[in-house]
């Protein structure tokens, strides 16, 4: 049965495995991963199962190797840890990340940090440089170029 | 869902019944609304609500990865039926509603060039095509003005095209890959873009939302739920829903004479007809007519030339990519519709491959994709570098499809899934495709001037690659037109060979596949096969 809840332990391997991937910008204009409310998102998604058992198991592979429990790593062990683990479990790595990004890039103030307003694109829409077409000349001086 | 009662009567009979509401099933629809008889579409898919459509959400990008994304297999729909393209480098777009592909499509409107249409007499391969563009000339215009068609005349690649609203905006992208084209000396011009740039027909123009691909809310777009069927059902086409057809039945003299299909309800009906119009896409179609056996069509309805399902074209696409140093608000405007070149369109021998290719300059991606697709490629990194990787990327990427024309190959067909089967039953479709050399060729030959351009236009870095899976919305060729029963399916106006009063009126009967977006020819096709039908009504339902 899948596991809908997570533990303290494993969350804590969470919230340090999004500041790994995203931490917030030195000159704090970009919040980092981990309080962009991830795993609010993932719950709403219904993708917290397969997060929980993958956290889970990375926390065994951490007492495994280390005979500490994740908490107890130094910040430098925790971030060896946490590379070795993205090529070693490349699978639940790549996953984690599509719905780290998806939830980090529709942020509120992750979008206004990189110039996008807070808002669908309907009903207001967008305004585009028309451009300019006399750019065009030498394509039409060359005349036909079809053949028929 | 299986079948549990069949329901039919005579006065149930109508004069015209089309299978399909897409870009070909409403223009059928639409034309032959003024000629008196009763009509009746039906369509497996239901009314799409802009209200819904994912640019009206915060996270529209999200939702082109689930219920709006291209594949029926990952949509996994009602609407939608399942296709085995596990054969295939390329897999199958398509939407399943009224309005059908043109929800999804980008609304890229360019028209077959004349020499699609002669790639036998011109180039030695493949087969001419039974008509030729002067035949379907008035066709696109009346299609241009049905639809509401954007871009600009005067462009050389193409014989003059009048009577276009004024072209989607350049941009800043637009401006910066046309002076690289121009560097090269080679041939771009604004996209032709079923896209409306001002007020037309009681619809409102286009306000850049970007996303055409995942359904306009606003309307601009020209998907033809919104330009042909208010138009055909003010006429009295009558138009059912949620209605998948299994089969086209014959009479004894083996003509068609309706279909049976299921209706909302999942009830198994039979509705009598006196002509059947198929417009079901190159692989629905096919796989409707293998469906349709019967001891006069033991192989599928209407395949004694044995050619239902072979030779499809898919398109196979390239991508490719420049970051440039500028940012140029490349997220910004119609997603798929800003230039198109065509300085390879044409056969040069010199080039180690026959026939050519479209270069589609697309806009660049939104945030989430940037990023997915940077850290994809490791360019943008976990930690602190993100943010400097994602900066630089995010409104300086022009992105441009290399649409490549492939040419009809028997061995690469739609045929029937042995197991796989939809919510009711139906046997699935099955696509077996493989790229040619000549194919593989032409991409590679793409891929190499799309980077050259890129560069020139001043990238400092690109990036290419292909075939890309998810493009397969181009599907062509599975009932090829033809004047020869042994050769082809439907003679030169869509006529069944085999069955007098069937008709297909989609991009299956294509002999060809040119080198761009179909929907506008297949739409022109459609106006000319119903004109003809229109023109010899007598002689197809008989007294």
């Amino acid at each position: 049965m899948m596991r809908q809840t997570t533990s303290d332990q494993e969350l804590e391997l969470l919230d340090s495995i999004l500041e790994h991937m995203i931490p917030a910008s030195e000159d704090g204009r970009m919040p980092g991963a981990g309080s962009v409310g991830f795993w609010t998102y993932v719950e709403s998604k219904g993708e917290a199962s397969w997060i929980c058992s993958g956290l889970a198991l990375l926390l065994e592979a951490a007492s495994a190797e280390f005979g500490l429990p994740f908490s107890q790593l130094s910040m430098v062990g925790r971030t060896e840890f946490i590379a070795a683990q993205r090529r070693k479990q490349f699978r639940f790595f790549s996953r984690l990340t599509h719905q780290v990004i998806e939830c980090y890039y529709q942020d509120a103030r992750v979008l206004r940090a990189i110039g996008l307003e807070t808002r669908p694109p309907f009903p207001d829409g967008f305004r585009a440089l028309d451009g300019d077409l006399s750019l065009l000349e030498p394509v039409f001086i060359r005349g036909k170029i079809y053949r028929g | 869902m299986k079948a549990n009662s069949v329901v039919s009567s005579k006065q149930d009979t109508v004069d015209i019944l089309i299978i399909g509401a897409g870009a070909s099933g409403a223009v059928a629809a639409w034309n032959l609304s003024t000629s008196g008889l009763s009509i009746l579409c039906l369509e497996q898919g239901g009314r799409t609500d802009p209200g819904d459509y994912p640019s009206t959400k915060q996270n529209w990008e999200v939702l082109k990865q689930t219920v709006y994304h291209v594949s029926p297999n990952v949509r996994k729909l009602p609407s939608d039926y399942p296709i085995n393209d596990s054969d295939s480098p390329i897999a199958i777009a398509n939407y399943n509603a009224v309005g059908g592909g043109t929800i999804l499509y980008s609304g890229h409107f360019p028209r077959f060039h004349p020499s699609d249409f002669k790639v036998h007499s011109l180039d030695g391969v493949a087969d001419d095509w039974p008509i030729d563009y002067s035949q379907l000339e008035p066709y696109f215009e009346q299609n241009d003005r049905m639809m509401g068609v954007s871009g600009l005349s005067g462009d050389p690649a193409y014989p003059p095209i009048e009577g276009l609203l004024p072209p989607v905006p350049l941009g800043k992208m637009g401006e910066k890959i046309g002076e690289g084209f121009n560097k090269l000396g080679w041939h771009w011009w604004p996209s032709y873009s079923a896209i409306i740039t001002r007020n037309y027909k009681n619809r409102e123009k286009c306000i850049n939302l970007g996303p055409c691909n995942m359904g306009c809310a606003q309307g601009a777009k020209s998907s033809v739920d919104v330009t042909y069927w208010p138009y055909a059902l003010n006429n009295g086409v009558v138009l059912k829903t949620q209605c998948r057809v299994r089969e086209i039945t014959l009479d004894t003299m083996g003509r068609a004479n309706g279909v049976i299909y299921y209706d909302q309800s999942g009830m198994e009906q039979k509705q009598l007809a006196r002509m059947v119009i198929v417009a079901c896409n190159g692989v629905g179609t096919p796989r409707l007519l293998l469906n349709s056996t019967s001891p006069l069509f033991p192989d599928g309805l209407a395949n004694r030339s044995g050619l239902v399902g072979k030779n499809l074209m898919l398109h196979p696409c390239g991508y490719v990519e420049g970051v440039f140093e500028e940012h140029l608000d490349s997220h910004v405007g119609p997603q798929g519709c800003c230039i198109l070149g065509q300085e390879f369109y044409e056969t040069e021998l010199s080039r180690g491959f026959l026939r050519g290719y479209t270069m589609h300059v697309l806009r660049g991606p939104g945030p989430i994709e940037t990023a997915l697709s940077g850290m994809l490629r490791r360019e943008i990194p976990w930690g602190q570098g993100h943010h400097s990787a994602f900066s630089d990327r995010f409104g300086h990427i022009i992105s441009m499809a290399i649409i490549t024309e492939d040419l009809p190959e028997p061995h690469n067909c739609v045929t029937l899934d042995p197991e796989l089967k939809d919510a009711h039953g139906i046997p699935a479709p099955k696509i077996s495709y493989r790229l040619s050399d000549n194919t593989k060729a032409m991409l590679a030959h793409g891929l190499n001037r799309g980077k050259e351009v890129m560069l020139a236009a001043g990238a400092k870095k690109t990036f290419a690659f292909g075939p890309i899976r998810h493009t397969g919305w181009h599907l062509m060729g599975t009932t090829r037109m033809g004047r020869d029963p042994r050769f082809s399916v439907v003679n030169d106006w869509g006529r069944s060979h085999d069955v007098p009063n069937l008709f297909i009126v989609d991009s299956s009967v294509f002999v060809t596949s040119g080198a761009v977006n179909p929907v506008s020819t297949l739409q022109a096709v459609a106006l000319y096969i119903t004109d003809r039908i229109k023109q010899n009504l007598s002689d197809i339902l008989g007294s």
